[in-house]
């Protein structure tokens, strides 16, 4: 029947999601015995990431990949853990219940957004499970590797050492998510493997909402959150087929959580969050490489305090051994993925092409036209496009005449991640007019969420009437005394 | 203007933008999901879906992938492809884990080492008469025929 098969494949997901959530919290668990509720909500994420990444070790180390072998070793964890596992559902299930009270006190325009918001996730749900693979890059590579690592039982690109096309050097974290659902569900379906995507939309979701009722009004932070679950930019990801399977829209999540933790540790000091939008970031270096410079700005940002710091005080300031334990774990699937490149002779794609310096000064006039003319044969004001770029103007505006501690980091981050998207387009040696046209649409989808996030931050110096506070006493007050500490840590050395 | 005063503008502006873009994204997306057709996607079997998706090449890999052992090797014959990638790119994927070799035409050297061709031509085309295989099934779309052979023996 066919109704048993999409309720199968719904069921499969949700088994999915689950399994995700629990193995996320398991994880949390050990590095932080209290997480913040924003932790919390993002940690299925965490075991998502963590599944893939379990199997690209059992490929390594020749142990086959079946739902015995994937998930036993975190059932064991689990019956050991128990009494901690136990404790983190009874207060999720109190912050859900406290969530369902919270629904009825909303207004009519609330309501609206709320309800909204719920159905489109659950027609994203129903899409994601029944919509057909049609994409070019899911069909192409996502997918594709997918059911080569799932087959082969192992992450080896040997078999297709010679499709440069296929993007070989772009990290396995999607692909081997998906390979994941594969192994929990026993077969290989490529439509119900491409649902993975769906763990990041509701975590981004949940994360954005948890985060911004801290600092934002009831009505504002829905407001906002609709904008994340909603925006017609990632319908093709979510809700129609172009996108799906694609892993354009899983980097978008990934960077817009990581800024979420940045931003949580710069409100309450809460230096976990620091670990954790590293932690995010290198997530999204795993899935595109777009992630890579996203990676690179946030440790800057995050390190340029304590090197002021340092300069200024002439005494270097260490960091604190947790945090370079998280650096460096977060860092090691990127260093191992550069590894496997590298011994394999599988050359990254080259975004400079065989131009010197000085012929690519000579020829930036000439591109700087062509790039500005490509990007504005893009642009139409039915898209989200102008919306955005709207968003970023009026955000920078917002904190340029506000000064916000808390903004400029982000405002920053965002503004360094564009402009690595325009140099790329500047240096390629590619056509850029052909590159802009394929490219375009997907490089605002990854800056869209973090964008929105931006502006919520923007406007919290200028919220001043009851109406726009916070629900939470208190928090207020968190706003801007952490900032001036340190993300770092650690004791300046003597 | 005063610093409370300019906030208050910066303000008022901010939340009208969201708000405008959030109703917006509501109007666009809301339309986009009304005009979901959720009961076929719940009674509708989603690799029946995936048969009917695509053109008739397409059509065709999702139903042959099911029709020939998994160790087959595979030739695909495409006189003129909209994209050689295209070609490429979905017939090794439908037909993964098979190994498959796209060309151009029939090239007496490569087929000697094919279980299967996948003979994809326009209805004006004539059918292709291959030595040392047999007819297996004929896939008839609006834009393309696509015939599948097996090898004799």
């Amino acid at each position: 029947m066919a109704e048993g098969e999409v309720a199968l494949s719904i069921a499969g997901l949700i088994g999915y999601l689950a399994v995700a959530y629990v193995i996320g919290r398991l994880l949390v668990g050990v590095f932080v015995p209290y997480p913040s509720s924003l932790l919390r909500v993002t940690s299925p994420l965490l075991g998502g990431s963590a599944l893939g990444i379990v199997l690209w070790i059992y490929g390594a180390v020749h142990i086959p990949w079946n739902p015995l072998t994937l998930l036993l070793p975190w059932f064991g964890a689990a019956i050991v853990r128990r009494k901690h596992l136990l404790r983190a559902f009874r207060e999720d299930w109190q912050g859900v219940a406290t969530e369902i009270r919270f629904l009825s006190q909303l207004g009519p325009l609330e309501l609206v957004l709320a309800v909204a918001t719920v159905v489109m996730g659950a027609v994203y749900l129903l899409n994601l499970v029944t919509q057909p693979v049609l994409g070019w890059d899911a069909i192409a590579m996502w997918l594709f590797k997918a059911n080569l690592y799932y087959t082969q039982q192992a992450v080896d690109l040997g078999p297709i050492s010679t499709d440069i096309r296929r993007n070989l050097d772009y990290p396995p974290l999607y692909s081997l998510m998906v390979a994941s659902m594969y192994t929990i569900t026993g077969h290989l379906d490529d439509i119900l493997g491409k649902s993975v995507t769906y763990l990041f939309f509701l975590t981004s979701v949940l994360g954005f909402l948890t985060e911004v009722r801290g600092f934002l009004g009831r009505q504002l932070a829905l407001t906002f959150t609709f904008l994340v679950a909603a925006m017609p930019i990632f319908l093709p990801a979510i809700f129609s087929f172009p996108y799906m399977g694609w892993a354009d829209y899983p980097v978008a999540t990934l960077m817009l959580i990581s800024l979420l933790h940045l931003v949580h540790g710069n409100r309450t000091g809460d230096r976990a969050s620091f670990s954790f939008a590293i932690v995010f970031a290198s997530l999204a270096a795993l899935t595109k490489n777009e992630g890579l410079s996203f990676l690179a700005v946030i440790l800057i940002v995050l390190a340029a305090p304590s090197v002021v710091t340092s300069i200024r005080r002439k005494k270097m300031i260490v960091p604190s051994i947790p945090l370079i334990a998280v650096v460096l774990l977060s860092l090691a699937p990127l260093i191992a993925w550069q590894l496997y490149l590298k011994l394999n002779g599988i050359q990254s794609a080259r975004v400079v092409g065989e131009q010197s310096v000085h012929d690519l000064l000579v020829l930036l006039p000439g591109k700087v036209i062509a790039t500005v003319r490509a990007i504005r044969a893009q642009l139409s004001f039915q898209s989200d496009y102008p919306w955005i770029a709207s968003g970023y103007i009026l955000s920078l505006g917002l904190s340029a005449l506000s000064r916000s501690l808390l903004a400029l980091p982000l405002v920053a981050i965002v503004s360094l991640q564009a402009a690595s998207y325009l140099i790329v387009y500047l240096v390629t040696p590619l056509d850029i007019n052909y590159l802009v046209s394929v490219t375009f649409d997907r490089l605002m989808l990854q800056l869209a969420p973090s964008i929105v996030l931006l502006l919520a931050i923007a406007i919290v110096p200028y919220l001043a009437t009851p109406s726009d506070r916070p629900d939470r006493p208190g928090q207020m007050s968190a706003l801007e005394p952490a900032v001036r500490r340190s993300p770092v840590g650690g004791e300046v050395s003597r | 203007m005063t610093p409370a005063r300019r906030a208050t503008f910066l303000r008022r502006v901010t939340i009208v933008f969201v708000t405008a873009w959030a109703v917006r994204s509501l109007i666009v997306s809301g339309d986009a999901v009304l005009h979901e057709h959720m009961g076929s996607a719940l009674s509708t079997s989603p690799w029946v879906i995936q048969a009917s998706a695509g053109d008739g090449f397409e059509q065709s890999l999702v139903r042959i992938r099911t029709s020939i052992p998994s160790s087959d090797r595979v030739d695909v014959v495409w006189n003129n492809p909209p994209d050689y990638y295209y070609a490429y790119f979905w017939s090794t994927f439908w037909l993964f884990p098979r190994k498959v070799t796209v060309l151009g035409d029939f090239e007496p050297a490569q087929l000697s080492r094919a279980d299967v061709l996948v003979h994809v031509r326009l209805h004006n085309a004539p059918t292709a008469d291959v030595i040392g295989f047999t007819v297996l099934d004929v896939y008839t779309f609006p834009d393309y025929i696509v015939t599948t052979y097996r090898r004799d023996g």
